[in-house]
């Protein structure tokens, strides 16, 4: 029994996934490709927000590592001439390493002070970008970063990164490989490490789980994958300013994550492609769409703390409303 | 540094951390009351500088006269917050913190919506400079400088003496203990909560005054306001008052001496102060 439901599993990943390598064949759009890629973008920063949020230390500074992640691939690739396929890792280690030793000392502290270290590290880093004079271009930022360098398969084609389909897939790629990170963490000793801190850190302490090395190494982690995702979209846009991403791109990342439901890895992921969906239609809202986001996180969080994906949960919650909307579900499924 | 630019200085530092000290006592307010760390407590100064603001050019009131009625309209939609939003939740800390970001977009939307994004300011209210051997300051700055000295010592006031703030005391000690004792522990929350905001509100009706006034005015008080809270010591107002003084006068000599970078002076000292500790100058063991 327990196996044909792992099957189930794994071939409902596989068609999805095939429908998105299919999807830029049917999808000619530009517009449509780059919101898709902007989802998957998100998505795999959302996923490394998730990780930190699931060792229960939440961080608003996940943006400021999208952007440290961008400035080292870009600063590499137009001062060193470096090829992207060599910045990219790299911008993800650079990221990794600069995570994990903020990290180490600043993952000591509990709860609210974690929240306002990070809201305060954002608020630096964008500081520091600002005012690092020729070395990261100041306020104009480094507008000359060139495209990845094109794949050439010998003797069969080259792929050069003109349209956004090859971004696509790129972006894509990434994400798979995030989420395959992210799959086997979770399911791992490792994950289940992560789950005691998240429940309990001081219960998780005292059966001798040290908190420091297991929640540095989860942020370690998450910030690697987010810099790989701010080089890929420091080559994809190609221009990195200080304000490219700030404290209110951590605060998305958040959102993103919080809305879909920390709980699975799917949960960012829909977060994600919900909300950026919704703000094509809030586009025609115009200034009224910061406004929008904020009511939807203020509702979530009042009503359905753990997201959209706690509507599929089965234990009773304090809301007879999710209680409600459950009992519909569990109805058409049958 | 000569003696001149150097009382100058000092006077812009006293300024500086009267605005630091108000926003702060506030943001550390809401985490001793409630127990919960605010971000949209930027955006409240903010709204309240706008309530100012518009009082003054709409409704065409002497500041003086729209500056108490900014802080009061702010007072009573702080307990409307609280009661609304805060309340449900206040069990879960980091709820209640995602819910306030999502407040902060709410009111900065909501502001930029309605007066736009381009920044505003008044006219001046005070005219005139005093100068007393070659230090200048602006009358405006004076009255700020009063005003805020009076509010601060109110709330201490209130604090120690009245029979509310002497309760409001009892439920950031121990919220059950203050229960046992008849205090009715949600109300005062409220009330607490619509203090804090009222204060933020004189902050930004302060601000108002000497500075431009834009829907994103809430972040960079909102950041040194954190710093002065940490570094007093969650929770605590002695600690706030020293802390507010401190950075008032670090940010006040660090522009004139070393210039732009020093806002990442404060930062430096936050993280320091975050990792050796957390509690602060005066603040208790969370």
């Amino acid at each position: 029994m327990k196996h044909r439901v792992i099957s189930r599993k794994l071939v409902a990943c596989i068609v999805f996934l095939l429908i998105l390598v299919l999807l830029p064949v049917f999808i000619k759009s530009p517009y449509e490709l780059h919101l898709l890629i902007m989802i998957m973008t998100g998505s795999i920063a959302a996923l490394g927000f998730r990780l930190v949020y699931n060792t229960g230390k939440t961080s608003v500074a996940q943006g400021s590592f999208v952007a440290i992640g961008a400035y080292t691939s870009a600063l590499l690739a137009t001062r060193l001439g470096l090829s992207f396929w060599l910045t990219l890792p790299l911008a993800g280690l650079v990221t990794a390493a600069i995570g994990g030793i903020i990290g180490y000392p600043a993952l000591k502290l509990r709860g609210s002070y974690f929240v306002i270290l990070t809201f305060g590290l954002a608020e630096a880093i964008h500081l520091a970008l600002l005012n690092g004079g020729n070395f990261t271009g100041g306020v104009m930022g480094i507008t000359t970063i060139p495209p990845p360098n094109p794949i050439v398969l010998p003797g069969l084609a080259s792929i050069e990164f003109i349209s956004k389909v090859p971004y696509y897939y790129l972006a894509l790629a990434l994400l798979i490989l995030t989420i395959v990170v992210m799959y086997r963490l979770d399911h791992s000793r490792m994950g289940r490490i992560f789950g005691a801190i998240h429940d309990n850190d001081k219960l998780a302490e005292s059966v001798g789980i040290s908190l420091g090395m297991y929640t540095t190494l989860a942020f370690t982690i998450a910030c690697f994958f987010t810099g790989l995702n701010g080089a890929f979209l420091a080559h994809y846009i190609r221009v990195i300013t200080p304000g490219s991403y700030t404290i209110w791109h951590g605060v998305y990342y958040l959102m993103y994550t919080i809305i879909g439901g920390a709980g699975s890895i799917v949960g960012p992921i829909i977060g994600t492609a919900g909300l950026l969906y919704l703000s094509r239609f809030l586009v025609a809202f115009g200034r009224y769409q910061l406004m929008i986001y904020g009511a939807i996180l203020i509702v979530f969080m009042l009503f359905l703390p753990n997201g959209l994906l706690s509507l599929l949960g089965r234990r009773p919650t304090h809301f007879p409303g999710v209680d409600r909307i459950r009992g519909y579900i569990k109805k058409s499924r049958e | 540094m000569d003696l001149q630019l150097g009382g100058q200085v000092i006077v812009n530092g006293v300024v500086l951390s009267l605005m630091y000290i108000l926003i702060g006592l506030g943001l550390g307010a809401v985490f001793s009351i409630l127990r919960v760390v605010s971000f949209a407590h930027g955006v409240i100064y903010m709204f309240g500088a706008y309530v100012t603001w518009m009082l003054v050019t709409w409704v065409g009131m002497h500041y003086l006269i729209a500056l108490p009625l900014a802080i009061v309209v702010v007072f009573l939609f702080g307990l409307a917050l609280e009661r609304v939003l805060w309340h449900p939740i206040l069990d879960t800390p980091m709820a209640c913190l995602i819910m306030s970001l999502g407040l902060l977009f709410v009111i900065e939307g909501g502001v930029a919506a309605i007066f736009g994004e381009k920044s505003k300011s008044l006219a001046t209210q005070f005219p005139g400079v005093l100068g007393v051997g070659g230090v200048y300051l602006s009358v405006e700055r004076l009255v700020m400088v009063g005003i805020s000295v009076a509010i601060v010592v109110a709330v201490l006031l209130f604090l120690q003496n009245h029979k509310q703030g002497q309760a409001m005391r009892a439920v950031t000690d121990n919220p059950e203990v203050a229960a046992l004792q008849g205090i009715p522990v949600r109300r005062i929350q409220m009330i607490g909560f619509g203090i804090t905001c009222a204060l933020a509100a004189a902050g930004g009706g302060l601000a108002a005054s000497i500075l431009t006034i834009s829907p994103t005015m809430g972040g960079a008080p909102l950041f040194k306001a954190f710093i002065v809270v940490v570094l007093g010591g969650l929770g605590s107002i002695p600690g706030v008052i020293v802390a507010g003084f401190v950075m008032g006068f670090i940010d006040s000599f660090g522009l004139t001496l070393i210039g732009r970078v020093a806002s990442l002076l404060g930062f430096v000292i936050f993280v320091l102060v975050l990792l050796i500790r957390p509690r602060g100058i005066m603040g208790y063991e969370a």
